[in-house]
C-alpha cells in the first residue's frame, strides 16, 4: 500500500473542514487545529491505511507533511 | 510589565525531579545553572510592583541557588519535593528558581536533581525542557570541558508579557469584547453550578492545608493500549485520563451522586501565539480552563470521556484559553479575597511525551516527576501527567486537610483499575 500527498491533504481537509490545505501548513498554527482535531486526523489515517501511530510520533506532528511522512515510513516498514 | 500569578497568595511552584544514575559533579551543575540563567532571562528575575502591576526585573537578582544535600535513601526526594511545593519564593528578591541536588556520599551512583520554579516564570512544558537542557549541558561540560560551543540551542527565550503574542482578535477593543463575553459565560456557568449543586456536597474550604504528593507510573504496555483506545474512540488521551480521575473523585468524594462537577484542564498557548513559539521558549504560556460537567450515577468511562472531550474542545475553539490566561491573576485575587468557593474538585495537567532522552553521556535518566503546587482553594485531587520513555508518569497531588495518604492511595489504585479495564476492552 502506498500513500499520496493528495490523500493526506484530503484527509486533513475533511477533518478540519478546510477548503485548501498545503503540505507545509502547520496544523495548529496555520489551520487552527486543536489537539482533539489532530487525534481525529491521526485516527482517520490509522483506519484508512490500517497502521498504528505511537504517541511520541503524534506529539511530534506539526505539519501536514509530518503526517504524510509518518504514514509513508510506517507503510514502508510494514511492507 | 507582566501580570503574574505570584505567590502573593500561596506557594505556586512547579517542582521537577530528575532521578539519575551517574549524576554530574556539583561544580558542573553550578556551571550549567549559570549558563542557563543567561540563556533564559526569566531564570534571573525578581518581581517588582509598580502602580499596582507586577514586572519582572533582572537587575540586582542573585544567581540560582544550588543546595547540595546528602541523599538519605530512595524516598528522600519525596520529602524534599513536598517541602519545595509548599515553600514560597521571596519574589521581591528572586530569583524565582532554586535547585537541590540530592547526592549519595557512600559511593552509590543514584541521585536526584530537584528544580523548583515559581509558576509565573515557567509552565510544565518549560520545566521539562529545562531539565532536558540541564542534562544536555552537563553532558557537554563533562565531554568538552566547557560551554563555549553549543549547537541546536537557539533561539533564546523572549520576555513576556504573553499577551503581546496574542492573535489580533485578542487585542484592543476586540479583546475587551472577548473578555466581557468570557466573563458572562463564566458567571452563567457559576450560577447554574450553584443552582444544580444546591443541597449537595461542594468542595470544602479548609483554613490551611499542606500539599502532599503521590507518584504513580503506568507500564509501557498499558500506556500504549490507552493511547490506541482513546484514538479508536476519537478522543484525546488527556480527556481519557481526566475522565478516570474524575470518576474516582466523583465516587469517593461525592458519593457517585448525580451532580455537577468542576475540573480544570490546562492548555498550552505556544502554538496559538503570533508568531507561534515552540517548547524551547522558556516561560509560562499555559492557560487554565474551568469546565463543569454534569455527572450521572454509574456514568461509564467512555461516556464521561466523550463529554469532557466535547466540552474542552468547545471551550478551546471559543478562545477561552486566551481569556483565561489574561484574567488568571485577577481571578486568583478574587478567589482569595472572597474565599467563597474552591476552583474545582479535580484537575489534570497533561503535557504529553516530554523531549527527554534516557541517556546523556554517562548520565542515565531513570525517572522523571513533576508536580505543581496545590492550595486550599484549588482542586481536591489533581494530577500532573506526562509521558517519558513510552510510559505515563502520573503524579498525584492532594492536601492533607482534604484526605490522608491511605485515601489518596486507594483513589490512585482505582484510577489504575479503571485504566486497566479500558485497555483490556480493546485487547
Amino acid at each position: 500500500m502506498v500513500v499520496t500527498v493528495e490523500e493526506v491533504q484530503a484527509l486533513v481537509r475533511m477533518q478540519l473542514g478546510k477548503s485548501k490545505v498545503s503540505l507545509e501548513n502547520r496544523l495548529m498554527e496555520d489551520l487552527g487545529a486543536e489537539s482533539a482535531d489532530i487525534v481525529n486526523i491521526v485516527a482517520a489515517a490509522e483506519d484508512k491505511f490500517n497502521i498504528s501511530f505511537n504517541e511520541a510520533d503524534i506529539a511530534a506532528v506539526r505539519t501536514v507533511k509530518d503526517i504524510f511522512e509518518i504514514i509513508e515510513d510506517v507503510l514502508t516498514s510494514n511492507s | 510589565m507582566a501580570e503574574a500569578i505570584t505567590n502573593e497568595f500561596f506557594a505556586f511552584n512547579v517542582v521537577g525531579i530528575l532521578h539519575i544514575i551517574n549524576g554530574p559533579p556539583e561544580e558542573t551543575l553550578k556551571t550549567v545553572l549559570e549558563y542557563l540563567r543567561l540563556r533564559h532571562p526569566l531564570l534571573g528575575v525578581h518581581i517588582e510592583k509598580h502602580k499596582g502591576r507586577f514586572a519582572f526585573v533582572s537587575e540586582g537578582t542573585p544567581g540560582i541557588p544550588l543546595t547540595v544535600v546528602e541523599r538519605r535513601d530512595g524516598d528522600h526526594w519525596l520529602e524534599v519535593a513536598e517541602d519545595e511545593l509548599n515553600r514560597k519564593f521571596d519574589m521581591f528578591t528572586g530569583p524565582l528558581v532554586r535547585v537541590t541536588y540530592l547526592k549519595d556520599s557512600d559511593g552509590k551512583t543514584e541521585s536526584e536533581i530537584i528544580v523548583t520554579i515559581q509558576h509565573s516564570v515557567a509552565d510544565a512544558v518549560s520545566g521539562a525542557n529545562l531539565l532536558h537542557e540541564i542534562l544536555v549541558l552537563c553532558e557537554t561540560v563533562e565531554s568538552r570541558g566547557s560551554l563555549d560551543a553549543l549547537e541546536g540551542f537557539d533561539p533564546f527565550s523572549p520576555l513576556p508579557p504573553v499577551e503581546a503574542f496574542f492573535p489580533p482578535a485578542y487585542k484592543g477593543f476586540r479583546r475587551k469584547w472577548k473578555i466581557f463575553s468570557f466573563m458572562l459565560r463564566q458567571m452563567g456557568d457559576e450560577f447554574l453550578f450553584q443552582m444544580r449543586s444546591m443541597g449537595k456536597r461542594k468542595p470544602p474550604i479548609h483554613p490551611a492545608g499542606r500539599c502532599k504528593i503521590l507518584p504513580v507510573k503506568l507500564s509501557k504496555e498499558l500506556t500504549g493500549a490507552l493511547s490506541r483506545s482513546s484514538r479508536k474512540r476519537r478522543v484525546t488521551l488527556n480527556n481519557l485520563l481526566t475522565a478516570a480521575l474524575s470518576m474516582v473523585v466523583h465516587k469517593h468524594l461525592y458519593g457517585g451522586r448525580a451532580l455537577p462537577l468542576r475540573y480544570i484542564s490546562t492548555a498550552d498557548l505556544r502554538p496559538y501565539l503570533v508568531p507561534p513559539l515552540d517548547g524551547r521558549y522558556f516561560g509560562s504560556y499555559f492557560s487554565m480552563l474551568r469546565i463543569t460537567v454534569g455527572m450521572k450515577e454509574n456514568m461509564g468511562i467512555w461516556e464521561l470521556t466523550r463529554r469532557l472531550n466535547d466540552l474542552t474542545y468547545a471551550s478551546l475553539k471559543r478562545g477561552d484559553k486566551y481569556c483565561a490566561n489574561l484574567l488568571s491573576y485577577r481571578m486568583m485575587r478574587m478567589l482569595f479575597r472572597f474565599k467563597a468557593f474552591r476552583m474545582c474538585a479535580g484537575a489534570l495537567s497533561f503535557t504529553g511525551p516530554v523531549m527527554m532522552r534516557k541517556r546523556y553521556g554517562k548520565i542515565e535518566v531513570r525517572d522523571l516527576h513533576a508536580f505543581p503546587s496545590n492550595f486550599v482553594l484549588g482542586p481536591e485531587y489533581s494530577a500532573a501527567v506526562r509521558m517519558f520513555d513510552d510510559q505515563i508518569y502520573w503524579d498525584i497531588l492532594y492536601l492533607d486537610s482534604d484526605m490522608d495518604r491511605e485515601q489518596a492511595e486507594v483513589m490512585a489504585g482505582e484510577i489504575r483499575t479503571i485504566l486497566e479495564s479500558v485497555a483490556e476492552e480493546d485487547m
